[in-house]
């Protein structure tokens, strides 16, 4: 079948992205091909615009399109607050709770000598350059509660310390609107030890 | 628990088989090489998520295939409900009733396979690190976040050890390893205690039992520095300072030679280690006694009785021994599924069912052939 030859190549590169298996992957290509015409160039375009425009913002090195990114240029961010994350992705997921008026640092990837990645493959020495350049009262240190996120957490600690710059970390423990008796054993247990003063 | 039935796809050498789960005692029989112990391996693996005979998820899917399933009918806790162990490409996931689930899930807490195998006869004169399986295993079988405990560790080791080797760390790299160690390091010298501590009484009740003469007793040995201290903060301070003093040394030799995988369960007859002095009798007595002091502990801990998993060790085991075993067995509530190769060594135990085991295939089969 020779006109299989460009929806075969659709299936094959959309199947190589995270959770698509090669059926979803069929069924996007033929809903692609039975769309109108311009959904599929704005799909196209979307993708090459992607790649095209969207570069590291010179400052926490998240994803952006203008540098420095819109985080760092708002002026209504508190300054002295910055919150470490692992990849761009977590700040997504911080800035939906609406809650922080921080500015961020994405390291892109935790410590993990198993896989390679020392120090000098994160954006790690920029963080320190940070803290002592700009004016920073706190660091909020946000990366996963695996044993690679805290050890990355650990590091940076002992490397922004000594700078003056308090350092803390997020909590772990019972998620909120989650009932006591449904959380895992491991993670009540780090709840109990994590409690604070009321 | 009961297990009430046990399907087999693909695991082993077998394509797939299905079978019932005696009440009482389960049968396994046939001849060596034709997979009867790869059967009580896939209940174990339902169960704790890992075998205990290999680590590699490749040596327990049948050969040409893509991935293996378990599946366990089983009660606890009054309700029927159905595990499914899955590997495939490697990739392993468990569901229970349909619903994925962890395996330090407590919808298993009381859930607990013991397995009881030829080299476990042997565990008094064995290196430690099967001393300390075996320890790791019988806290697993109480507490199930134990194993994500023992992983975190695991990890945490395999990168110190690993920034050891490349020997380009800096000060401040190992210091935030050596806090992870410390920090996981002390839940698990604390768990291992606490578990040497229970079993210690039965064991020492055992062993007479079964042996007489001088007496049996177990403990758990750290380094000095961290033997003498109680308490998880302690613990937790004393691997910080032994790490950070062994440091040197450790990045000589590229590996972390200090911590609680460098400790080991003592087993004494006397004032004397048994892996010096034990006679062959004594050394199986010791593990026989050693398994019985795991059946009850776990029994009286979950409140659920475990299975009982004997790999052929009725063979291994002289008449006076094996006579034992199967009165602590017919004593017992617990449920045990057992591999032989000769059913003659075997008393007619109530609620008997047998199933031949030939070339991995499995046959309803009578009480006696």
């Amino acid at each position: 079948m020779s006109s299989a030859g460009p929806i075969a190549r659709l299936v094959v590169e959309l199947a190589k992205l995270p959770g698509v298996g090669e059926k979803t992957a069929a069924r996007l290509a033929f809903h692609i091909l039975r769309a109108p015409a311009e959904d599929a160039a704005a799909l196209a375009s979307a993708i090459t615009d992607l790649r095209s425009k969207i570069r590291l913002c010179s400052r926490c090195w998240n994803f952006t399109e203008a540098d420095p990114c819109d985080i760092c240029r708002d002026e209504r961010r508190e300054p002295g607050l910055l919150c470490v994350v692992a990849h761009p992705q977590d700040v997504v997921a911080i800035e939906r709770t609406g809650g922080y008026r921080g500015r961020y640092h994405v390291l892109h990837g935790v410590l993990s000598p198993l896989d390679g990645i020392g120090p000098e493959d994160l954006r790690i020495a920029e963080l320190v350059r940070r803290c002592s350049e700009e004016s920073l009262r706190e660091v909020i240190v946000a990366t996963n509660p695996s044993v690679e996120g805290e050890t990355t957490a650990v590091y940076l600690a002992k490397l922004i310390r000594p700078l003056g710059v308090r350092t803390s970390r997020i909590a772990t423990g019972v998620p909120m609107g989650g009932e006591l008796e449904y959380a895992d054993r491991l993670t009540l247990a780090r709840a109990i030890d994590g409690r604070r003063e009321l | 628990m009961l297990v009430k039935d046990l399907r087999v796809r693909n695991w082993r050498n077998f394509e797939d088989e299905n079978l019932r789960v005696g009440g009482e005692v389960t049968v396994l029989f046939g001849r060596n090489g034709q997979g009867k112990s790869n059967l009580l391996e896939a209940i174990y693996y339902a169960f704790a998520f890992r075998s205990f005979r290999t680590n590699s998820s490749r040596d327990i899917v049948r050969w040409g295939c893509s991935g293996a399933e378990i599946e366990v009918g089983f009660e606890l806790g009054g309700f029927d409900r159905r595990l499914l162990a899955c590997v495939e490409n490697g990739r392993r996931s468990t569901t229970l009733d349909g619903k994925s689930v962890r395996r330090d899930t407590d919808s298993l807490a009381g859930a607990a396979a013991i397995v009881f195998a030829p080299e476990d006869l042997r565990l008094a004169k064995a290196p430690a690190a099967e001393r300390r399986r075996a320890l790791d295993r019988a806290v697993f079988a109480v507490h199930r976040p134990y194993l994500r405990e023992v992983m975190a560790f695991e990890r945490a080791l395999k990168g110190r050890n690993t920034l050891l080797r490349r020997g380009e760390a800096t000060r401040e790299l190992l210091d935030s390893y050596d806090e992870i160690l410390a920090v996981t390091g002390s839940r698990i010298v604390l768990r291992r205690r606490q578990v040497v501590s229970a079993l210690a009484p039965q064991f020492a009740q055992a062993f007479a039992e079964i042996h007489g003469g001088a007496a049996a007793s177990i403990r758990y040995r750290s380094d000095g520095r961290v033997g003498s201290v109680e308490g998880e903060a302690e613990i937790g301070e004393a691997l910080r300072r032994g790490l950070a003093e062994s440091r040197g040394l450790d990045q000589r030799r590229g590996f972390t030679g200090f911590g609680p995988h460098t400790d080991d369960l003592e087993i004494l007859l006397g004032q004397r280690l048994a892996r010096e002095h034990g006679s062959q009798g004594q050394i199986r007595s010791l593990a026989l006694a050693l398994k019985f002091a795991e059946l009850l502990h776990v029994e009286e801990r979950n409140r659920e009785a475990p299975v009982l998993l004997l790999d052929d060790v009725a063979s291994e085991l002289d008449d006076v021994r094996r006579q034992r075993l199967f009165e602590v067995i017919a004593s017992r509530t617990c449920q045990t599924m057992m591999t032989v190769t000769e059913r003659r060594l075997l008393p007619d135990l109530p609620g008997r069912i047998d199933w031949q085991v030939r070339e991995g295939r499995v046959e309803a089969a009578g009480q006696e052939a």
